[in-house]
């Protein structure tokens, strides 16, 4: 299975809790970041343990996008997300055209099989 | 800034747009020598140049070298030539790079030559090169165009202003008066506000003619330790990479660079006569007001109400018409904003003169990292004349 991004996130089996954002955390400080990391940008310590978080999110500011890209064929959605554990990032959105969507709004992560064949991810709106 | 003086003895451009019969040799090579015969000095007295470029290597097939193979054309040679590659900011890194060139007291002389050749056929191709210019990690293959991304952010500010879509329509149409008159812009005619409002949707609610256009072109400036005419002194130079926000209250890349800038200034934004803020898209240019304490919070509805950065209003903003009329050519656009304010300190800048003008500071930035630009460049400029 081919991933769009493997570095940002896991598919099953790859990390306990998988699948969701690949991300760091420091036993040091506690502080989670995005992606594996080589040193908490907290504290400075440098084993960090690579976790799967994201797997519950709240969105923040979106947009609806009207011009297609490599992947995704307009009108889609895409917005800032913060995930449960903290850290912020953007991501697709699985909503239809004309959705009224709110800040605030719970998601959920989702491997996304796309028509080039690879996986990459998506996140719904509610709590699944 | 700590160490020597540094002044901006000329300037010099190829006018941005569309060339495709030009080569990016021959628009840098252009700027260079403007900017050479602007301040009035031969190319034996070039010590050293920085040259600024973001995507020759994916769109002209120019790795590694650019900024040799452009200056080897003008007869320059025997000295040293640093090629600085830092996304939408690459011009001003470049300057920055200069400034300290100068201020250690190790050149006297030095040219800075930001140039762009974005048109190669294929717009798809441009965007893609475009697109890298993130954490590719992250934000490739999940639809983030940077139009979406200015969406977002605008959206984010629209939910803390008193902001619509006028508003939006209105910093478009200002910028596009303001390029009337300015030689190096793409686009010098007027718009309106109907036409903003009725162009094509790209990302909800940045429109078409709301972003700024691909561009070619170059720009160019002779800094030196002596001034010249028009004695434009750089009073600041800073910079600051995506800082990592692991707090509700950390504060965004572009306000601690211009934080760092008022500081080594030792003015405070009040102080300001005029100023160029990087409008990717024009209403992202409202956003910079507030990041970089041109009003406060909250009250970038009354500054725009007011047209306080209208030319005339109290404190001008894009003079040259911004990244959105004056046009985008990547690598060209830190050292175009720093001509137009050059321009403007010397009394230069013709029909958009802004009057009495002696303080005025630029603002580029560059990439997306996280929740900011990758990097975030401010300089600021005095008249000492």
């Amino acid at each position: 299975m081919e991933k769009t991004n493997p570095s940002l996130f896991f598919v099953e089996g790859e990390a306990p809790g998988a699948p969701g954002l690949k991300g760091s955390h420091c036993p040091e400080c506690q502080q989670i970041v995005l992606l594996e990391v080589a040193a908490c940008p907290k504290c400075g310590y440098r084993e960090l343990d690579t976790v799967c978080i994201g797997q519950k999110a709240t969105l923040g500011q979106s947009s609806e996008v009207l011009h297609s890209t490599e992947g995704f064929e307009a009108p889609y959605f895409i917005g800032q997300i913060e995930t449960a554990e903290g850290p912020h990032t953007f991501a697709p959105l699985d909503v239809k055209p004309g959705t009224q969507l709110r800040v605030g709004m719970p998601l959920t992560f989702k491997l996304h099989h796309r028509a080039d064949g690879r996986v990459g991810f998506i996140y719904a709106v509610g709590l699944e | 800034m700590k160490g020597h003086d540094v002044f901006i003895n000329g300037v010099g451009y190829h006018p941005f747009g569309r060339f495709p019969e030009k080569t990016l040799k021959t628009l840098a090579a252009t700027a260079a020598l403007s900017a050479l015969d602007d301040a009035q000095i031969q190319v034996k007295d070039i010590q050293a140049a920085f040259c600024a470029n973001a995507y020759a290597g994916l769109l002209n097939g120019q790795e590694s070298i650019r900024g040799e193979t452009w200056l080897r054309g003008i007869g320059l040679g025997g000295v040293p030539i640093m090629n600085v590659e830092n996304a939408c900011a690459s011009g001003s890194t470049a300057v920055h790079m200069a400034c300290m060139a100068i201020a250690s007291g190790n050149y006297d002389t030095v040219l800075v030559v930001g140039a762009e050749k974005m048109f190669v056929g294929d717009t798809s191709r441009t965007l893609a090169a475009l697109a890298n210019s993130a954490d590719t990690e992250v934000m490739s293959n999940i639809g983030l165009q940077f139009s979406a991304l200015d969406a977002i952010r605008v959206r984010e500010m629209m939910a803390e202003e008193t902001l619509g879509e006028d508003d939006f329509a209105w910093v478009t149409v200002k910028n596009h008066d303001h390029a009337l008159s300015n030689p190096i812009a793409q686009y010098r005619k007027p718009l309106t506000i109907e036409q903003v409002q009725t162009s094509r949707m790209i990302a909800d609610p940045i429109r078409l003619l709301m972003c700024s256009a691909i561009s070619d072109g170059a720009a160019a400036l002779v800094l030196s330790r002596k001034p010249s005419r028009g004695g434009v002194r750089v009073r600041a130079s800073a910079m600051a990479s995506s800082p990592w926000r692991l707090t509700p209250d950390s504060t965004p890349g572009p306000t601690v660079a211009a934080n760092k800038a008022y500081d080594q200034a030792a003015i405070g934004p009040q102080d300001l006569d005029l100023v160029e803020v990087h409008d990717a898209v024009s209403p992202a240019e409202l956003m910079h007001y507030r990041e970089l304490g041109l009003c406060a919070h909250g009250d970038v509805g009354k500054f725009v109400a007011e047209k306080a950065s209208a030319i005339g209003g109290r404190l001008p903003v894009n003079t040259s018409g911004g990244l959105n009329s004056r046009g985008h050519p990547v690598g060209a656009t830190g050292v175009a904003q720093l001509i137009e304010l050059t321009l403007q300190l010397r009394g230069d800048a013709g029909a958009r003169q802004v009057q009495g003008a002696r303080i005025a500071m630029a603002h580029n930035s560059g990439g997306w990292i996280d929740q900011d630009p990758a990097v975030s460049s401010i300089h600021i400029l005095e008249k000492t004349k």
